[in-house]
Protein backbone atom coordinates (compact mmCIF):
# COMPACT_ATOMS: atom_id res chain seq x y z
CA UNK A 1 0.00 0.00 0.00
CA UNK A 2 1.95 2.54 -1.25
CA UNK A 3 0.42 6.50 -1.58
CA UNK A 4 2.30 9.72 -3.15
CA UNK A 5 0.09 12.71 -1.71
CA UNK A 6 1.44 15.15 -4.90
CA UNK A 7 1.42 14.72 -7.97
CA UNK A 8 0.41 17.35 -10.22
CA UNK A 9 -2.05 17.14 -13.12
CA UNK A 10 -3.15 19.61 -15.80
CA UNK A 11 -5.82 20.63 -12.68
CA UNK A 12 -2.74 22.57 -11.03
CA UNK A 13 0.72 22.93 -12.59
CA UNK A 14 1.55 19.59 -14.08
CA UNK A 15 1.78 18.55 -18.01
CA UNK A 16 -0.18 15.53 -18.20
CA UNK A 17 -3.50 14.73 -17.75
CA UNK A 18 -5.29 12.73 -15.18
CA UNK A 19 -5.12 9.02 -16.69
CA UNK A 20 -1.48 9.33 -18.13
CA UNK A 21 -0.82 10.19 -14.37
CA UNK A 22 -2.85 6.98 -13.15
CA UNK A 23 -1.65 5.06 -15.81
CA UNK A 24 2.32 5.33 -14.76
CA UNK A 25 0.83 4.56 -11.32
CA UNK A 26 0.10 1.41 -12.07
CA UNK A 27 2.81 0.63 -13.44
CA UNK A 28 5.03 1.57 -10.71
CA UNK A 29 2.26 0.13 -8.43
CA UNK A 30 1.25 3.03 -6.42
CA UNK A 31 -2.71 2.41 -5.03
CA UNK A 32 -3.38 5.50 -4.28
CA UNK A 33 -2.27 9.18 -5.56
CA UNK A 34 -3.81 12.37 -4.41
CA UNK A 35 -3.84 14.97 -7.42
CA UNK A 36 -4.02 18.79 -5.85
CA UNK A 37 -5.64 21.80 -7.23
CA UNK A 38 -4.00 25.03 -6.29
CA UNK A 39 -7.03 27.36 -4.28
CA UNK A 40 -8.28 29.85 -6.38
CA UNK A 41 -12.34 29.97 -5.56
CA UNK A 42 -14.92 27.99 -3.68
CA UNK A 43 -16.60 27.42 -7.35
CA UNK A 44 -13.61 26.09 -9.13
CA UNK A 45 -13.14 24.34 -5.63
CA UNK A 46 -16.26 22.56 -6.11
CA UNK A 47 -16.26 21.72 -10.02
CA UNK A 48 -12.96 19.92 -9.40
CA UNK A 49 -14.06 17.94 -6.49
CA UNK A 50 -17.28 16.46 -9.16
CA UNK A 51 -15.07 16.30 -11.78
CA UNK A 52 -12.27 13.47 -10.01
CA UNK A 53 -13.01 9.70 -11.38
CA UNK A 54 -13.22 6.60 -9.44
CA UNK A 55 -11.34 4.22 -10.57
CA UNK A 56 -11.37 0.78 -8.79
CA UNK A 57 -7.51 -0.19 -8.34
CA UNK A 58 -6.05 3.37 -8.01
CA UNK A 59 -7.47 5.75 -4.79
CA UNK A 60 -7.75 9.19 -5.89
CA UNK A 61 -7.83 11.58 -3.33
CA UNK A 62 -8.67 14.89 -3.93
CA UNK A 63 -6.66 18.02 -2.40
CA UNK A 64 -5.91 21.46 -2.20
CA UNK A 65 -2.59 23.88 -2.19
CA UNK A 66 -3.75 26.85 -0.02
CA UNK A 67 -0.76 29.40 -1.44
CA UNK A 68 -1.06 33.07 0.21
CA UNK A 69 1.46 35.71 0.72
CA UNK A 70 0.02 36.54 4.25
CA UNK A 71 -0.39 34.45 7.26
CA UNK A 72 -3.91 35.73 8.44
CA UNK A 73 -5.17 34.67 4.54
CA UNK A 74 -3.99 30.88 5.20
CA UNK A 75 -6.44 30.47 8.06
CA UNK A 76 -9.20 31.92 6.43
CA UNK A 77 -8.77 30.19 3.24
CA UNK A 78 -8.05 27.12 5.04
CA UNK A 79 -11.46 26.96 7.28
CA UNK A 80 -13.59 27.31 4.07
CA UNK A 81 -12.13 24.62 2.45
CA UNK A 82 -11.68 21.98 5.16
CA UNK A 83 -15.27 21.18 5.26
CA UNK A 84 -15.15 20.31 1.14
CA UNK A 85 -12.40 18.27 0.65
CA UNK A 86 -9.91 15.43 1.82
CA UNK A 87 -6.49 16.96 1.70
CA UNK A 88 -5.48 20.66 3.03
CA UNK A 89 -2.19 21.32 1.58
CA UNK A 90 -0.33 24.34 2.98
CA UNK A 91 2.26 26.13 -0.12
CA UNK A 92 4.85 26.71 2.83
CA UNK A 93 8.12 29.34 2.27
CA UNK A 94 8.12 32.71 4.29
CA UNK A 95 8.61 31.20 8.25
CA UNK A 96 5.29 33.21 9.20
CA UNK A 97 3.10 30.86 6.88
CA UNK A 98 4.93 27.99 8.15
CA UNK A 99 4.30 28.86 11.52
CA UNK A 100 0.69 29.42 11.15
CA UNK A 101 0.52 26.11 9.10
CA UNK A 102 1.92 24.06 12.19
CA UNK A 103 -0.47 25.84 14.60
CA UNK A 104 -3.45 25.30 12.36
CA UNK A 105 -5.16 21.85 13.20
CA UNK A 106 -7.06 22.12 9.93
CA UNK A 107 -4.12 21.65 7.75
CA UNK A 108 -2.94 18.11 6.87
CA UNK A 109 0.27 18.87 5.27
CA UNK A 110 2.67 21.48 5.25
CA UNK A 111 4.76 21.41 1.76
CA UNK A 112 8.23 22.62 1.36
CA UNK A 113 8.98 24.18 4.04
CA UNK A 114 12.31 25.24 3.01
CA UNK A 115 11.89 26.44 -0.56
CA UNK A 116 13.50 29.13 -1.93
CA UNK A 117 15.07 29.89 1.11
CA UNK A 118 18.42 30.34 3.08
CA UNK A 119 17.56 28.24 5.88
CA UNK A 120 15.45 25.05 6.76
CA UNK A 121 12.71 27.34 7.57
CA UNK A 122 11.11 25.46 10.36
CA UNK A 123 12.62 25.93 14.17
CA UNK A 124 11.63 24.12 17.62
CA UNK A 125 8.35 25.55 18.12
CA UNK A 126 6.83 25.26 15.11
CA UNK A 127 7.65 21.33 14.92
CA UNK A 128 6.63 21.09 18.06
CA UNK A 129 3.21 22.70 17.31
CA UNK A 130 2.89 20.31 14.17
CA UNK A 131 3.37 17.66 16.15
CA UNK A 132 0.40 18.39 18.66
CA UNK A 133 -1.71 19.80 15.57
CA UNK A 134 -0.68 16.49 13.70
CA UNK A 135 0.64 18.79 10.46
CA UNK A 136 2.70 16.39 8.42
CA UNK A 137 6.06 18.25 7.37
CA UNK A 138 6.89 17.00 3.86
CA UNK A 139 9.80 16.05 1.91
CA UNK A 140 9.20 16.89 -1.74
CA UNK A 141 11.26 14.84 -4.52
CA UNK A 142 11.20 16.92 -7.10
CA UNK A 143 13.47 19.91 -5.51
CA UNK A 144 16.06 17.39 -4.91
CA UNK A 145 15.59 15.64 -8.12
CA UNK A 146 15.70 19.11 -10.41
CA UNK A 147 17.93 20.56 -8.38
CA UNK A 148 22.08 19.61 -9.10
CA UNK A 149 25.33 20.36 -7.96
CA UNK A 150 25.75 22.91 -4.96
CA UNK A 151 21.62 23.71 -5.08
CA UNK A 152 21.27 19.87 -4.35
CA UNK A 153 23.59 19.32 -1.97
CA UNK A 154 21.47 22.62 -0.27
CA UNK A 155 18.28 21.45 -0.87
CA UNK A 156 19.20 18.32 1.37
CA UNK A 157 20.50 20.07 3.72
CA UNK A 158 17.96 22.02 4.84
CA UNK A 159 15.61 18.81 4.43
CA UNK A 160 18.09 16.58 6.82
CA UNK A 161 17.73 19.66 9.33
CA UNK A 162 14.04 19.46 9.03
CA UNK A 163 13.75 16.10 9.34
CA UNK A 164 16.23 15.71 12.30
CA UNK A 165 14.02 18.44 14.28
CA UNK A 166 10.52 16.23 13.30
CA UNK A 167 12.35 13.46 14.69
CA UNK A 168 13.13 14.75 18.15
CA UNK A 169 9.34 16.02 18.70
CA UNK A 170 7.97 12.78 16.60
CA UNK A 171 6.10 14.54 13.92
CA UNK A 172 4.73 13.29 10.71
CA UNK A 173 7.00 13.41 7.71
CA UNK A 174 5.32 12.57 4.41
CA UNK A 175 7.45 12.05 1.08
CA UNK A 176 5.62 13.00 -1.99
CA UNK A 177 7.43 12.69 -5.58
CA UNK A 178 5.27 16.41 -6.42
CA UNK A 179 5.53 15.13 -9.70
CA UNK A 180 4.74 17.79 -12.49
CA UNK A 181 5.31 15.10 -15.10
CA UNK A 182 4.72 11.61 -15.03
CA UNK A 183 7.81 10.52 -15.63
CA UNK A 184 9.15 12.31 -12.30
CA UNK A 185 7.13 9.87 -10.88
CA UNK A 186 8.63 6.91 -8.38
CA UNK A 187 7.10 3.82 -7.20
CA UNK A 188 6.52 4.02 -3.27
CA UNK A 189 9.50 2.04 -1.69
CA UNK A 190 11.72 4.10 -3.80
CA UNK A 191 10.25 7.57 -2.39
CA UNK A 192 11.31 5.84 0.57
CA UNK A 193 14.82 5.37 -0.09
CA UNK A 194 14.79 8.70 -0.16
CA UNK A 195 13.59 9.56 2.91
CA UNK A 196 16.48 7.17 4.02
CA UNK A 197 19.06 8.74 2.59
CA UNK A 198 17.60 12.07 4.15
CA UNK A 199 18.33 10.84 7.56
CA UNK A 200 14.60 8.74 8.90
CA UNK A 201 15.65 4.76 9.77
CA UNK A 202 14.10 2.59 7.04
CA UNK A 203 11.29 1.61 8.86
CA UNK A 204 10.26 5.18 9.49
CA UNK A 205 10.64 5.70 5.55
CA UNK A 206 8.61 3.33 4.48
CA UNK A 207 5.57 4.91 6.76
CA UNK A 208 6.27 8.15 5.29
CA UNK A 209 4.68 6.77 1.86
CA UNK A 210 2.28 4.37 3.45
CA UNK A 211 0.54 4.71 6.70
CA UNK A 212 0.91 8.33 7.66
CA UNK A 213 -0.66 9.03 4.33
CA UNK A 214 -3.13 6.33 4.54
CA UNK A 215 -3.94 7.25 7.71
CA UNK A 216 -4.43 10.92 7.25
CA UNK A 217 -7.01 10.48 4.42
CA UNK A 218 -8.91 7.30 6.05
CA UNK A 219 -9.53 9.99 9.23
CA UNK A 220 -10.50 12.90 6.73
CA UNK A 221 -13.31 10.91 4.65
CA UNK A 222 -14.66 9.49 8.19
CA UNK A 223 -15.10 13.01 8.84
CA UNK A 224 -15.95 14.55 5.94
CA UNK A 225 -18.64 11.51 5.90
CA UNK A 226 -19.53 12.86 9.69
CA UNK A 227 -18.36 9.85 11.33
CA UNK A 228 -15.81 11.13 13.04
CA UNK A 229 -16.57 14.73 15.37
CA UNK A 230 -13.49 16.25 16.68
CA UNK A 231 -11.42 13.30 18.08
CA UNK A 232 -14.45 11.43 18.97
CA UNK A 233 -15.48 8.60 16.39
CA UNK A 234 -19.35 8.18 16.24
CA UNK A 235 -19.74 4.65 16.32
CA UNK A 236 -24.00 4.43 16.41
CA UNK A 237 -25.74 7.77 15.85
CA UNK A 238 -29.04 6.22 17.45
CA UNK A 239 -31.38 6.12 14.66
CA UNK A 240 -30.06 3.10 12.89
CA UNK A 241 -31.06 0.03 15.20
CA UNK A 242 -28.43 -0.99 17.30
CA UNK A 243 -27.06 -4.00 15.82
CA UNK A 244 -24.95 -6.97 17.90
CA UNK A 245 -21.58 -6.49 15.75
CA UNK A 246 -18.89 -9.49 16.02
CA UNK A 247 -19.10 -9.84 19.78
CA UNK B 1 51.25 -20.87 -14.38
CA UNK B 2 48.14 -18.39 -14.45
CA UNK B 3 48.79 -15.07 -14.81
CA UNK B 4 45.98 -14.68 -12.53
CA UNK B 5 45.50 -14.83 -8.86
CA UNK B 6 43.50 -17.88 -7.69
CA UNK B 7 39.66 -17.96 -7.00
CA UNK B 8 38.68 -17.00 -3.17
CA UNK B 9 37.46 -19.42 -0.81
CA UNK B 10 33.93 -18.73 -0.41
CA UNK B 11 34.08 -17.74 3.20
CA UNK B 12 36.61 -14.69 2.27
CA UNK B 13 34.60 -13.50 -1.15
CA UNK B 14 32.77 -10.21 -0.72
CA UNK B 15 29.04 -10.71 0.44
CA UNK B 16 26.74 -9.47 -2.78
CA UNK B 17 22.63 -8.84 -3.01
CA UNK B 18 21.08 -8.89 -6.68
CA UNK B 19 18.81 -6.22 -7.83
CA UNK B 20 16.06 -6.93 -9.87
CA UNK B 21 15.16 -3.80 -12.30
CA UNK B 22 12.77 -2.94 -14.76
CA UNK B 23 12.92 0.34 -17.12
CA UNK B 24 9.59 2.33 -17.92
CA UNK B 25 10.12 3.86 -20.92
CA UNK B 26 8.59 4.14 -24.13
CA UNK B 27 11.15 1.82 -25.91
CA UNK B 28 13.70 -0.64 -25.29
CA UNK B 29 16.88 0.84 -23.89
CA UNK B 30 20.81 -0.35 -24.73
CA UNK B 31 22.95 -1.89 -22.00
CA UNK B 32 25.71 0.48 -22.12
CA UNK B 33 23.08 3.87 -21.17
CA UNK B 34 21.76 1.82 -18.16
CA UNK B 35 25.55 1.26 -16.87
CA UNK B 36 26.79 4.53 -17.43
CA UNK B 37 23.35 6.59 -15.92
CA UNK B 38 24.14 4.10 -13.18
CA UNK B 39 27.89 5.10 -12.32
CA UNK B 40 27.11 8.24 -13.49
CA UNK B 41 24.22 8.87 -10.99
CA UNK B 42 26.22 7.37 -8.22
CA UNK B 43 29.10 9.22 -8.34
CA UNK B 44 26.83 12.44 -8.19
CA UNK B 45 25.27 11.21 -5.12
CA UNK B 46 27.75 9.77 -3.10
CA UNK B 47 31.23 10.55 -4.54
CA UNK B 48 33.98 8.86 -6.02
CA UNK B 49 34.73 7.13 -2.47
CA UNK B 50 30.92 5.47 -2.33
CA UNK B 51 30.48 4.36 -5.76
CA UNK B 52 33.89 2.34 -5.23
CA UNK B 53 32.72 1.04 -1.76
CA UNK B 54 29.61 -0.57 -3.04
CA UNK B 55 30.66 -2.78 -6.10
CA UNK B 56 28.36 -1.75 -8.26
CA UNK B 57 27.82 -3.34 -12.10
CA UNK B 58 24.94 -4.44 -14.16
CA UNK B 59 25.26 -7.92 -15.37
CA UNK B 60 25.44 -7.94 -19.02
CA UNK B 61 24.38 -11.66 -20.26
CA UNK B 62 21.27 -11.30 -18.28
CA UNK B 63 19.91 -7.75 -19.64
CA UNK B 64 17.30 -7.74 -21.93
CA UNK B 65 13.86 -6.64 -22.24
CA UNK B 66 13.86 -3.86 -20.27
CA UNK B 67 14.92 -5.81 -17.37
CA UNK B 68 18.02 -6.81 -15.74
CA UNK B 69 20.12 -6.92 -12.62
CA UNK B 70 22.69 -5.18 -10.73
CA UNK B 71 24.83 -6.94 -8.24
CA UNK B 72 26.26 -4.70 -5.67
CA UNK B 73 27.58 -5.06 -2.19
CA UNK B 74 25.39 -6.85 0.51
CA UNK B 75 25.23 -3.56 3.06
CA UNK B 76 24.45 -0.79 0.00
CA UNK B 77 21.31 -1.86 -1.71
CA UNK B 78 19.59 1.27 -0.03
CA UNK B 79 22.59 3.56 -1.61
CA UNK B 80 22.07 1.71 -4.94
CA UNK B 81 18.28 2.02 -4.88
CA UNK B 82 18.12 5.66 -4.10
CA UNK B 83 20.95 6.37 -6.77
CA UNK B 84 18.51 4.58 -9.64
CA UNK B 85 16.07 6.98 -8.44
CA UNK B 86 17.77 9.99 -9.70
CA UNK B 87 17.50 8.76 -12.93
CA UNK B 88 15.91 10.56 -15.18
CA UNK B 89 17.13 9.87 -18.81
CA UNK B 90 18.45 6.69 -20.66
CA UNK B 91 19.73 7.65 -23.87
CA UNK B 92 17.67 9.32 -25.21
CA UNK B 93 14.70 8.15 -23.70
CA UNK B 94 12.63 9.37 -21.20
CA UNK B 95 12.85 6.47 -18.27
CA UNK B 96 12.02 5.59 -14.68
CA UNK B 97 14.16 2.60 -13.30
CA UNK B 98 11.75 0.36 -11.05
CA UNK B 99 13.35 -1.88 -8.48
CA UNK B 100 11.67 -5.14 -8.87
CA UNK B 101 12.96 -7.02 -5.64
CA UNK B 102 16.39 -7.88 -4.33
CA UNK B 103 17.99 -11.51 -3.99
CA UNK B 104 20.93 -12.83 -2.26
CA UNK B 105 21.67 -15.42 -5.78
CA UNK B 106 20.90 -14.75 -8.99
CA UNK B 107 19.19 -18.21 -9.42
CA UNK B 108 16.40 -16.46 -7.04
CA UNK B 109 16.31 -13.55 -9.02
CA UNK B 110 15.85 -15.37 -12.57
CA UNK B 111 13.18 -17.49 -11.11
CA UNK B 112 11.05 -14.56 -9.04
CA UNK B 113 11.90 -11.69 -11.61
CA UNK B 114 13.23 -12.55 -15.21
CA UNK B 115 10.96 -15.15 -15.87
CA UNK B 116 12.64 -17.91 -15.87
CA UNK B 117 10.42 -20.68 -14.90
CA UNK B 118 11.38 -23.93 -16.87
CA UNK B 119 14.73 -26.00 -16.81
CA UNK B 120 14.44 -24.88 -21.29
CA UNK B 121 15.12 -21.32 -19.50
CA UNK B 122 17.78 -21.97 -17.79
CA UNK B 123 20.26 -23.80 -20.57
CA UNK B 124 19.42 -21.23 -23.01
CA UNK B 125 20.51 -18.37 -21.17
CA UNK B 126 23.15 -19.66 -19.55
Amino acid sequence: MFYDMVVHTKSSIGENELSEVVEMARKLGLSGICVPMYYTSLKDLKEYVNSLPHYDDIDIVSGVIVKADRPQDINNIVSMVRQKIEIVIVHGSSYEVNRVACENSKVDILAHPELNRNDSGLDHICVKSAAENNVAIEINFREILESSGILRVKTMKKIMKNIELCKNYKTPIITTSSAVSKWNMRSGRELASIAHLVGLPIVDAIDTVSTIPLQIVEENRKKLQGKKIGDVEVINDGQTENTPSDA
Amino acid sequence: MMDRPKILPPTLRPKKRYIAFEIISDDEIDYKYVLSALWKSMINLFGEHGAAQSHVWVIKNLYGGNRGLIRCRHDMTEEVRSALTFIKILGDHKAIIKVLGITGTIKTAKIKYLGMKTLKDFTETS
